[in-house]
């Protein structure tokens, strides 16, 4: 059966009074970008299942703040992010000192010129390994890092968009995705390395 | 002149996307006689797509995943 548009008005009182319709539509649309977001933010099935139940719970209930404010995905996001956040109690800002940024600053001489190159991962990408290569070293990212290379870079969302749901300013954001980005680089170096030629 | 430190920063935070265009050109001048930090371009448009593709394969359904996930969530919200 082919889509039918609801204006924004339409879809939040039909929301408000919980029209079974509308919530199917809302469930289908967007249930399972959050389950495999929060998976991908390292949750197990069962929890990533709840968190998924307590952001459409939490959206629900605060429609009269989402109004006309952003798009229904920014803001379910946005629930998301804050609901993972107080499941790990973790700091979000990203701190002024993380190891990697010592491990990417020994790679270039006093100049910046490199002293030690970037590795070329002509091997992983031929052997078509590095789908699983990329999976496995996510598993080594902290939790605010490993939530923006999911959005940024798996979901392909805007920075903009990534900055509205996480709260952070955009310098913020150039941070955790160098940062994650940096690691995952890192790691896969050495997946690279030692693949037998 | 940039040093390739500050173009791999530039490039692996996004940061170049938001820089002016005198920045930009500065940025791809460096590149064309750079090898090294053209590899680290190479290594984040691997790393992008990859992660896409991973994002795209997880979109098949596992067991519990799929309709059965979102019938659950639904059925949840309407009891509420």
């Amino acid at each position: 059966m082919p889509a039918v548009a609801v204006s924004r008005s339409d879809l939040l009182s039909g929301l408000r009074r919980r029209d079974p319709e509308l919530l199917a539509k809302i469930v289908k649309e967007h249930a399972r970008p959050l389950f495999r977001a929060s998976r991908g933010m390292g949750f197990g099935r069962d929890e990533a299942e709840d968190l998924v139940q307590e952001v459409f719970l939490t959206f629900l209930e605060t429609l009269d703040r989402f109004e006309g404010r952003s798009a229904t995905r920014t803001w379910l996001f946005g629930i998301l992010h804050h609901k993972a956040r107080e499941r790990r109690r973790a700091q979000y800002r990203e701190s002024q000192k993380d190891p990697i940024d010592e491990v990417i600053e020994s790679r270039f001489d006093s100049r910046g010129n490199w002293v030690r190159p970037p590795v070329d991962l002509q091997r992983l990408i031929e052997s078509r390994e590095l789908r699983e290569a990329i999976k496995d070293c996510m598993g080594g990212l902290p939790a605010p890092q490993r939530e923006v290379f999911v959005m940024r870079d798996m979901q392909d969302l805007e920075t903009e968009e990534v900055c509205k749901i996480l709260g952070v300013t955009r310098t913020n954001m150039f941070v955790l995705v160098s940062r994650a980005r940096g690691r995952l680089r890192e790691c896969l170096e050495k997946k690279e390395i030692a693949k037998p030629k | 002149m940039i040093s390739c430190r500050d173009v791999t920063k530039l490039i692996t935070s996004d940061q170049v996307l938001y820089e002016n265009w005198l920045k930009r050109l500065e940025v791809k001048v460096h590149l064309l006689m750079c090898r090294h930090c053209s590899r680290v371009v190479r290594q984040v448009e691997s790393l992008r797509k990859s992660a896409r593709e991973l994002w795209e394969v997880s979109d098949q359904p596992d067991p519990g995943d799929g309709d059965e996930l979102e019938s659950r969530v639904l059925h949840k919200l309407l009891k509420k």
